[in-house]
């Protein structure tokens, strides 16, 4: 919504698609993937059985063939040990059941149960699940915020001109006054219905104004100190979605390695990623954002842009570490991954109550960024005081 | 410029051009406020409802309530002014002739529409 007679802005708002759009294919890809670890882990269950477990007997004995696992990353015709009939087995001739039987008995077994642990993650509700945990966090459009911050940051620099030196809210005959005002009172003095009000209701206007662009800073400047918050918590969002993503591909191409490379069994330890940070917000990210977005005030005087563009990681050295980025089974990495969500829902919650709680100038570094005039109270208690103020800004009444 | 002719110009010009134009100013703030600050806390509400829209809220509604304010107040001055140099109009022969040469006095002046109060 752009301020009157102020730069329009409200092309600005709403031309970005919702995060969601791309957070969706994502979520459905991590769950395929994730899906595809716990295909794989049942696969390996049962040729681990196969290989390892099934005891043995005489007449019987273990055969190498080649198996295929379905999938993406899966793998096709690799090695592996089934339990077959022996060639010295008595019932060899008599057996209903063939040695080339048992392999496809195996290989559906695999894909049989790859199939359903897939599936389990793909038709369930589990893309669905990482939706609705970070719904807080995708659901706000902060591009439809953007226009309307720009629009208080119009709003308090009009405020702020109305006190500027060639304003015309001054008594008649002051230097600056409008010819009709000085006229006016010049005129009507002793006129029975009207008194010396009018004119301290308009000698009072600019002061009044200047009361009013220090309030309307404030309230602009922490809008846009939300709206930089929940865009940034999106950007997050969308990082940190797709390094689960790209962290449930790795394990799928290191189950291939495994099979197709050096033909050894997955051990269960997977590449080290405890170095891979991923920053999901922290107490700092708020009073980071504190010191980014400009007062009206003291900023420029367009509107700012605090959507497009904007710093996607405030404070880079608080990072927090990925759970998912650490895990290398499916669940692990499905469970990880929504303990991320939860974590950022909780931090974007921090971030906005530093906002709200702390004073601005506690967090700025520099002298100039300080707000002289509110930033030494915290939002939550600055509000609070305007109410509390509010017939001390009421204008004058005038009586006529 | 004659006496008559300065104590009403000033007057008019004053219920009829200035104050409507600062009331209809300040209106068109007073409705920026409410335009902006509506679909602020709308996506504050999405963001789990965070009280920081609250806070943001109530600075908005005092900010609107005092434009709205002054508003009210022009708009009050504009037809109090107005119906007063109507009245001396009434009663002055030199003001009725003025006035008959300044139609464009005829009637009440334009007052801006009461601004849109936020619902948040």
């Amino acid at each position: 919504m752009p301020g009157p007679g102020g730069p329009g802005s409200s092309e600005d708002t709403g031309n970005a698609a919702p995060v969601i759009e791309k957070l969706d294919p994502l979520f459905k890809e991590l769950a395929d993937l994730v899906g595809q670890l716990a295909g794989n882990e049942a696969a390996w269950s049962i040729l681990y059985n196969q290989a390892m477990e099934i005891p043995v007997g005489d007449g019987w004995t273990r055969a190498t063939t080649n198996f295929t696992v379905p999938g993406t990353y899966g793998w096709t015709k690799t090695k592996a040990l089934y339990v077959i009939m022996s060639a010295d087995n008595p019932d060899m001739a008599t057996s209903e059941v063939t040695n080339e039987d048992r392999e496809r008995i195996v290989q559906k077994a695999i894909t049989d149960a790859w199939h359903k642990a897939h599936d389990s993650w793909t038709t369930g509700s589990v893309s669905s699940g990482y939706r609705s945990t970070s719904q807080n966090i995708w659901e706000p459009d902060p591009a439809a915020m953007s226009g309307p911050v720009d629009g208080l940051y119009y709003l308090a620099q009009w405020l702020y001109r109305q006190d500027s030196g060639d304003s015309p809210w001054v008594q008649p005959g002051a230097e600056g006054a409008p010819e009709w005002l000085t006229n006016l009172k010049a005129g009507w003095p002793n006129t029975a219905l009207s008194s010396e009000s009018f004119y301290a209701f308009w000698d009072d206007v600019d002061d009044k104004c200047a009361r009013y662009a220090i309030i309307a800073g404030r309230l602009a400047k922490s809008c846009g100190q939300v709206t930089y918050t929940l865009s940034d918590f999106q950007t997050n969002l969308v990082e940190v979605t797709t390094k689960a993503r790209d962290r449930a591909k790795e394990a799928l191409l290191q189950w291939q390695t495994w099979k197709m490379d050096s033909g050894a069994w997955p051990t269960g330890g997977m590449t080290d990623n405890s170095g891979i940070k991923m920053i999901l917000g922290g107490i700092s990210y708020g009073a980071g954002t504190i010191g980014a977005v400009p007062s009206p005030l003291t900023g420029p005087l367009a509107g700012i842009s605090i959507v497009t563009g904007g710093l996607s990681y405030l404070i880079e050295e608080k990072s927090v570490e990925m759970e998912a980025t650490k895990a290398a089974t499916a669940d692990q990495i499905s469970t990880g991954f929504v303990n991320d969500l939860t974590t950022m829902d909780g931090e974007m919650t921090k971030a906005l109550n530093v906002i709200r709680t702390d004073p601005p100038n506690e967090h700025v570094e520099k002298q100039g960024d300080r707000d002289p005039a509110t930033g030494d109270t915290g939002l939550q208690a600055y509000a609070a005081d305007v109410v509390k103020r509010r017939s001390d800004l009421t204008p004058p009444n005038v009586r006529l | 410029m004659t006496t008559i002719d300065m104590k009403m110009s000033a007057i008019y010009q004053a219920s009829h051009d200035e104050l409507p134009r600062q009331a209809a100013e300040f209106g068109a703030y007073a409705d920026n406020i409410t335009g902006s600050i509506e679909p602020i806390v709308q996506q504050i509400v999405l963001a789990g409802n965070h009280p920081i829209g609250d806070d943001l809220a109530d600075i908005s509604v005092e900010l609107f309530l005092h434009l709205r304010s002054t508003v009210r107040t022009c708009n009050d001055t504009a037809t109090g002014l107005d119906g007063m140099a109507d009245d001396f109009v009434r009663v002055d022969d030199d003001a009725r002739a003025w006035f008959a040469k300044h139609k464009q006095y005829v009637g009440d002046p334009d007052t801006a529409p009461v601004p849109t109060s936020p619902e948040v």
